[in-house]
């Protein structure tokens, strides 16, 4: 015969447990919650972009095999052509940033603005997220940048150097290996391009 | 009044500011010293700094090649955390300007006050012996004076015997082979063991009682094993039994007329030399010919941490314990090695394309790491070959065009080398400074860890066969590069 006061216990134990598991699991969910809110704060924030749709071509890096992967997206692009490549890359970065991640870059990067200067070159000024909390590396580092490149170029072949600019400004690496500082030959990348594909 | 007093002030505030200078920490004048570790792992030599006019070494710098080291500051306090190869983890707690420390549990106390610099903590040079035990589960012998610590029983020792007869020689005799460097000067001979972990267990000088060869003395003082081996005719040295002995003997020219056609015992090598004259021990590939120097350039340093491999491992300090074992590796195979930096010391990009373009070498390499994927890549500089030839004036930026296919053949040879070890390799150009300022042939290395466990990056196996395959993938273009011309 179970004596009275120990059932009592035991049952004090069982709802104590239920009431505690089930904490528990909401503030996890609570938690899971605000941190895929806090990801989604941290991604560029595109302007509303209406009109048509185009296809665009994205050079997409994956740090699992160290090569890059030529796809294609349907999104709706603006018809001026520096809103039009500011938009093309913004997606490339979202990509990265979007969870499962297929490379590594800062998180919250943006590309600020987009330059069409003569003769080929392309200025592309990206936040200041981009370039400091870039994971450092020639290979991580080389894979960003060639993405760039080769992305800007599939989808305007008119592109023949590149020079990244961050909030503006010029900068020696990106994050302490890939030159920055010399603007990146587009002619010579194409082989790095073939080389990571 | 103001003008009469300015040049006084003036002189006074220059003199406050040149003592000021020569007392500030950095501009302490460093010596010239280094310890040198003999492991069964590695040989390398740490830099000893001074600190109030004491000797100071850094105790990461000793434990890198021998494991896994964490270290970390937090406040005053210096934390460590050591595993050592195939071992457990040991932990120990410094504080700046302290002498007490902990250990293993234990409580420590140093003979001088412990010194925090840049993040790295120096202990006082002449507490190595009872610090490093600690660490060293091998019996840690320091030779104190000499700046020479042995882990385990990696010393060699060595007999002398003098043969008479009619071709005289004295018998070096060693307990493992050597590769000591020789010179032979007017009235001796000189043989310096810069890596080889050379003690000497008889006298310092002994004399063989022969009217030619007679006397040989033994020599560390200055950190560097000699043998000196005294004659009145000139003498030459020879290898035999494995590299486990040197003979010396006069040079047949100057042995007596009646006694001079008898060979001597048939040496393995020959190191006859003129006087005055340092030669290479003799090995697998001995310079020849043209100097065949390489510039190794431990990316980063300093400040510039590079990347960050773990929380707590910087790239910088990986980079330089893989460029010490690389420079070991080379000179094992005879061929010149010089690093850019020995230190945690920072380096401008631009000061490394120079110092390495004025010492022209055959091959400026740069060692990165990083925590992406597995194995190594090995990396070219990202321009277009110009038309420029290495006769005229180059851009700045376009010195390294003429040289970038001598470039992709050491890439090549090196990668050839992985693969045969079936390490994972790939071969790309990047745009890298200073690569695209050398005017020499150049490429960047970027060593990743053996596996998914990140830390084995500084696996002393995985880094040996990695240095061992580079150093092979060079020592292979040596050949190739004789009488090459580079338009």
């Amino acid at each position: 015969m179970i004596p009275r006061h120990l059932k009592f216990m035991a049952l004090v134990l069982v709802v104590l447990a239920v009431v505690l598991g089930y904490s528990f699991f909401w503030l996890k969910h609570k938690a899971e919650h605000k941190q895929t809110r806090i990801a989604q704060d941290a991604l560029p924030v595109a302007p509303p972009v209406t009109g048509p749709t185009s296809t665009a071509t994205l050079y997409v890096a994956d740090d699992h095999t160290g090569l890059l992967t030529r796809t294609t997206v349907t999104i709706p692009l603006p018809p001026d052509s520096s809103e039009r490549t500011q938009q093309i890359l913004r997606n490339l970065l979202t990509l990265y940033q979007t969870s499962p991640s297929p490379h590594a870059i800062g998180e919250g990067s943006d590309v600020k603005d987009v330059y069409f200067v003569k003769n080929g070159l392309v200025v592309v000024d990206f936040n200041n997220a981009f370039a400091d909390k870039h994971p450092s590396g020639i290979l991580a580092e080389e894979l960003t940048v060639a993405s760039i490149v080769a992305t800007l170029r599939a989808n305007n072949p008119q592109i023949e150097k590149v020079k990244i600019l961050v909030e503006g400004k010029d900068r020696e690496t990106l994050a302490g290996h890939a030159d920055l500082e010399t603007p990146l030959d587009a002619a010579n990348f194409t082989q790095v391009v073939k080389d990571l594909q | 009044m103001i003008a009469r007093l300015t040049p006084r002030w003036l002189s006074l505030a220059l003199l406050c500011a040149a003592i000021g200078l020569y007392f500030a920490p950095g501009a302490r004048t460093q010596a010239q010293k280094h310890l040198t570790v003999y492991s069964r792992s590695a040989v390398y030599s740490v830099p000893i700094i001074s600190v109030d006019g004491q000797d100071y070494i850094g105790l990461s710098d000793i434990l890198e090649p021998l494991g896994a080291v964490d270290a970390r500051v937090e406040g005053k306090k210096w934390k460590l955390r050591f595993t050592p190869n195939g071992g457990q983890e040991i932990t120990a707690e410094f504080q700046q300007g302290k002498n007490k420390a902990k250990a293993r549990g234990h409580e420590l106390s140093l003979g001088n006050k412990f010194h925090l610099e840049n993040d790295r903590g120096y202990i006082p040079y002449h507490d190595i012996g009872m610090v490093l035990p600690i660490f060293e589960p091998l019996p840690v012998d320091l030779h104190q004076a000499s700046y020479r610590v042995f882990l385990g029983d990696v010393a060699i020792k060595f007999t002398t015997e003098m043969q008479k007869g009619a071709a005289p020689r004295l018998a070096l005799n060693f307990s493992a082979p050597v590769n000591p460097t020789i010179a032979t000067e007017p009235g001796h001979v000189r043989l310096v063991f810069r890596r080889d972990a050379l003690v000497n267990a008889g006298p310092e000088t002994t004399a063989t009682g022969d009217n030619l060869i007679t006397s040989s003395s033994f020599n560390d003082s200055a950190g560097t094993p000699q043998i000196t081996v005294a004659g009145t005719v000139p003498l030459t040295a020879s290898f035999a039994n494995g590299n486990r002995t040197i003979y010396i003997a006069p040079v047949p020219s100057a042995l007596p007329a009646a006694e001079s056609p008898k060979p001597a015992a048939p040496p393995a090598q020959t190191a006859e030399q003129s006087p005055a004259t340092a030669i290479p021990a003799p090995g697998p590939s001995v310079p020849a010919g043209p100097r065949f120097l390489i510039v190794i350039d431990p990316a980063h340093g300093g400040d510039e941490r590079g990347a960050a491999i773990t929380p707590s491992l910087a790239e910088k300090d990986v980079n330089l314990v893989i460029a010490r074992r690389l420079q070991h590796e080379l000179q094992n195979k005879g061929i010149a090695a010089n690093l850019l930096r020995n230190a945690d010391t920072a380096m401008a990009v631009d000061d490394r394309a120079t110092a390495t373009n004025a010492v022209h070498p055959a091959l400026y390499i740069c060692i990165h790491s990083a925590n992406l994927g597995t194995g190594m890549r090995i990396f070219t500089a990202l321009m277009s070959p110009s038309g420029a030839t290495t006769h005229s004036f180059l851009p700045w930026s376009q010195a390294q065009a003429p040289y970038l296919d001598l470039s992709s053949q050491f890439a090549g040879s090196i990668s050839a080398e992985l693969n045969n070890r079936q390490v994972p390799v790939t071969a790309l150009p990047a745009p890298l400074r200073p690569m695209r300022n050398i005017a020499a042939p150049a490429i960047a290395v970027e060593i990743a860890p053996p596996d998914e466990t990140v830390a084995n990056i500084n696996n002393p196996q995985y880094q040996g066969d990695l240095v061992a395959a580079i150093a092979n993938g060079i020592a292979a273009m040596k050949p190739r590069l004789q009488g090459v011309k580079i338009q």
